[in-house]
């Protein structure tokens, strides 16, 4: 039975729920943001380590232009974006661009594995995603991967192509220049062209019993050799003049007439006419620079097919394969092939046979690729760009006339899963708005502010540090990741630029003020605020961060993803050493907290019980997931609005006689490692993934400066190295999850009712 | 049962090969090794995390050999080389260390 309104909200002993406080309860967090660039336009807005400055009218505009794109891609309320980035102004211009057009963003970290990436993506079905230079191969490598994906968009290339900055005309034409002596520039690159196996391959490709023949990137004339007398024409292309008069000889001695073409992959549609019965690029796409280059290219040549004719792709290299350092093509972009090209209708992937090659040629691959009807291909619509700055830049400048609504999603972060998948967490705009409103009123966040990003924007801490800063007309400074790998650096930013907050996981801090205080002090006079949250705060931090910059005042923090970054705030007054941690302190605005029994009924002071979140501040639920979010999510029996619900939390609580709630633990096996929220259970899964162990129990022990993660596996045989588990973990879950320690054991020790014993472990440290 | 197999043991201390002149350095690693683990019961070849190391510890033991020879090194350093052995190494190695040793 649940409780009734009154006797939850009359806890007697406690002002703990009297929050309720007007916001603008139906603004989005792009209005607020586009209200701040109107009132500040040339104001900073994101300033990064190239000391490069947005200014939050120019951010507006960046901002307005890529929504625009996206709307007209389809992408608006209800549809959620991937942004797979560097951290960087591009990727919060990004974030902000999808808010604007209605969507949702989904960050996704370049460090995870691409397993993960891609499974997250195709759970939430999405549709585009955003993406930097930077990691642009990586998603080109994946995103075949995800049937659902159709768009990608990298803002941060100026260019109407990807490649149009890498392409030089020399460099490649140097490449492709066989050095004097050297039979073939491919085997000068140490990749030796299966001759025989090409030939054999584009003869059972074609019906045509003397077919025309088109080789692109024809080399010393290998395949030349072996294909030019059997064909009835053979043009042979190659962007070196020196490797077309070889091709040319070959054919001589071959007794096949060549023609021969210099010119560059792209411009060979132009410079050769058709039609023909065979188009072979044999180990050529290894020297392309990327694979939406490789899509340009066979869209170019598909316009030179006769109407039974094929294009063969003869020894290509997957991503699985470390083999050199040319252009990878995952089979599964060709076989997807006839949806991105038009005139496509057939790509097929031939594995080669066991037995038929030894070595690295075994793990190539081969493919043909057949088209439709010439009247077909005539007709079809041209195929998606990439999109890039070019494109976008064409857009206007002004905002859209339409956004999302309070209601609508905002974001979805992922948090560690308990069965082994993450877990998607959607959260609203109106509960973002709310938070952004108590902290910047609080804490009185203004223009003059300017706060130091460290935090990943795949954690939600980001939310505030991003929206909230940029909602108050203050300024974010994106700590680069070379910034954040040599804490010196973040000490600098501290000292030498005007940061005046700072906000983060106590761990992250606390590996920061080892060198704050091995410093002699210059400049510390500006931070003014420090937030801390996501985990248990050593209880002597604050006076250490007080004692090295004198402004500066630290508030401690709680909450949860479900509930929208922080629940709970608490300004760190004088520290009494002796107290093993800081109070929750007060409630943030408009939410209340609960402490139930299990059937829900307010439990007495001084009684434990689960302790439940409720008020604006609570998410939508968990992405694709009705039964877990049904079970976490609940009606709130105090609702302030009719169907309201309260979290439950998973940690175990009791209200003190001060009025002040006690955190007594969890539920279940989540933890905090260095602000990670982890569930043991996903460690565990990921272990039991990795070849060679056959059971595996993770457990987080506290040591000095917090928890840490330790697994103990039973291998199947012998025990495995260390590295060699480590490196299998990588490719599963991110690097927060690995384990520091690995311990083999011959058999995980039982509790008395068979559960596996976690104190015994615990003890084997 | 004793029986941890390769990983999470700690191999037999290094024997010195590599000269004398590490010696120093190695000594200066070793006894911050200890004023943070709070302990010395730990090989020269022993994983820094083994022996109940965590990051935060990595940041002072940085901060602190930082301090003492008035160079900057990234943390990275450390994690890629975790015991008191490697991470002599890698230090003597370092062009910061070797500007400060001159």
């Amino acid at each position: 039975m649940s409780a009734s309104p009154t006797s939850v909200q009359g806890a007697p002993w406690s002002g703990w729920n009297e929050t309720t406080r007007p916001f603008r309860d139906d603004a989005t967090v792009p209005e607020l943001i586009a209200e701040a660039a109107r009132r500040h336009p040339d104001h900073p807005a994101i300033v990064d380590s190239d000391k490069r400055v947005l200014t939050h009218g120019e951010l507006d505009r960046l901002s307005n232009r890529l929504a625009r794109l996206l709307r007209e891609l389809g992408l608006g309320r209800g549809s959620s974006v991937g942004v797979y980035g560097e951290r960087g102004a591009p990727a919060l211009v990004g974030m902000l661009a999808v808010l604007k057009a209605g969507a949702s963003y989904v960050p996704l970290d370049p460090a995870w594995p691409a397993s993960r990436v891609v499974g997250l993506l195709d759970r939430l079905d999405v549709t585009a995603v955003l993406t930097d230079r930077a990691s642009l191969p990586s998603v080109q490598e994946f995103r075949w991967e995800v049937p659902s994906l159709r768009h990608v968009l990298c803002p941060d290339i100026p260019e109407e192509f990807s490649w149009s900055a890498t392409f030089r005309r020399e460099q490649v034409a140097d490449l492709s220049d066989p050095p004097s002596g050297s039979a073939d520039p491919l085997e000068a690159a140490g990749f030796q062209v299966c001759q025989d196996h090409v030939a054999r391959f584009v003869r059972s490709a074609t019906s045509a019993e003397r077919p025309s023949v088109l080789e692109i990137g024809c080399g010393s004339g290998l395949v030349v050799e072996a294909l030019a007398p059997w064909a009835s024409r053979y043009v042979a292309v190659d962007p070196s003049p020196e490797s077309v008069a070889r091709s040319k000889e070959a054919g001589d001695r071959a007794g096949g007439e060549v023609e021969g073409v210099v010119c560059f992959a792209h411009e060979a549609a132009e410079r050769v006419h058709g039609p023909f019965d065979v188009v072979v690029l044999a180990g050529t796409v290894r020297f392309l620079p990327d694979l939406d280059h490789l899509t340009g290219v066979l869209d170019s040549l598909v316009g030179l097919l006769a109407d039974d004719g094929v294009i063969v792709l003869a020894d290509l290299v997957g991503p699985g394969l470390g083999a050199g350092s040319g252009l990878r093509v995952p089979p599964r972009y060709v076989e997807r092939l006839p949806e991105l090209l038009p005139g496509v209708a057939h790509a097929g992937v031939h594995r080669r046979r066991a037995g038929e090659f030894t070595g690295e040629p075994a793990e190539r691959y081969d493919a043909v690729i057949r088209v439709e009807p010439s009247r077909d291909r005539a007709a079809a619509p041209g195929r998606e760009p990439l999109w890039t700055g070019h494109h976008i830049g064409l857009r206007p400048a002004g905002p859209l006339a339409t956004g999302p609504t309070a209601d609508d999603a905002c974001y979805t972060i992922f948090t560690s899963g308990s069965t082994g998948a993450p877990k998607g967490v959607v959260v609203g705009h109106r509960a973002v708005v709310n938070l952004i409103d108590c902290m910047n009123r609080t804490y009185e966040v203004g223009p003059a502010d300017e706060i130091l990003f460290t935090v990943s924007f795949c954690f939600d801490l980001s939310v505030y540090d991003m929206f909230g800063v940029l909602a108050a007309g203050a300024t974010v400074r994106v700590a680069s990741a070379a910034d954040l790998a040599e804490p010196d650096t973040l000490v600098d930013l501290l000292e030498q630029e005007s940061i005046t907050i700072w906000d983060s996981a106590p761990a992250t801090l606390g590996m920061v003020m080892p060198f704050v205080e091995a410093r002699e002090p210059a400049g510390r006079d500006t931070l003014r605020l420090v937030l801390l949250s996501g985990d248990w705060i050593p209880v002597p931090l604050p006076d250490q961060v007080r004692g090295a910059f004198p402004h500066a005042e630290v508030v401690a923090l709680g909450g949860a993803t479900e509930t929208t970054v922080w629940s709970n705030h608490h300004r760190v007054g004088e520290v009494d050493l002796t107290r093993p941690s800081f109070p929750y302190g007060q409630p943030m605005q408009n939410t209340r907290s609960y402490v139930l029994d299990s059937g829900l009924r307010p439990c007495p002071l001084g009684e434990e019980g689960d302790l439940y979140v409720a008020g604006a501040g609570v998410g939508v639920g968990y992405a694709g997931a009705a039964a877990l979010t049904a079970a976490r999510f609940l009606p709130d029996p105090g609702a302030r609005r009719p169907g309201e619900r309260m979290y439950r939390t998973g940690d175990r609580a009791r209200w003190l006689p001060n009025g002040d709630l006690e955190f007594l633990g969890r539920l279940d096996d989540q933890v905090k490692v260095r602000g990670h929220r982890i569930e043991l259970g996903e460690v565990q899964s990921a272990l039991l993934q990795c070849p060679g162990v056959r059971a595996a129990s993770v457990v987080a022990p506290v040591g000095r400066r917090g928890r840490t993660l330790a697994a103990f596996y039973v291998p199947t045989a012998e025990p495995l190295a260390k590295a060699e588990l480590v490196s299998a973990l990588r490719a599963l879950v991110p690097s927060h999850m690995i384990p520091s320690r690995i311990v083999a054991l011959d058999e995980l020790p039982l509790t008395s009712t068979g559960k596996i014993d976690r104190a015994a472990l615990l003890g084997r440290l | 049962m004793d029986n941890f197999g390769p990983v999470g043991v700690a191999s037999p201390d290094h024997t010195g090969h590599d000269g004398p002149d590490l010696e120093p350095l190695r000594a200066q690693v070793r006894s911050q090794w200890v004023d943070v683990l709070e302990h010395d019961d730990f090989g020269d070849d022993e994983d820094f995390f083994d022996a109940g190391g965590n990051s935060l510890l990595v940041a002072e033991i940085m901060a602190a050999l930082g301090a003492e020879f008035g160079v900057r090194v990234e943390l990275r350093l450390f994690f890629a080389h975790p015991t008191v052995n490697e991470l002599t190494g890698a230090l003597a190695a370092h062009e910061a260390f070797k500007a400060a040793a001159r």
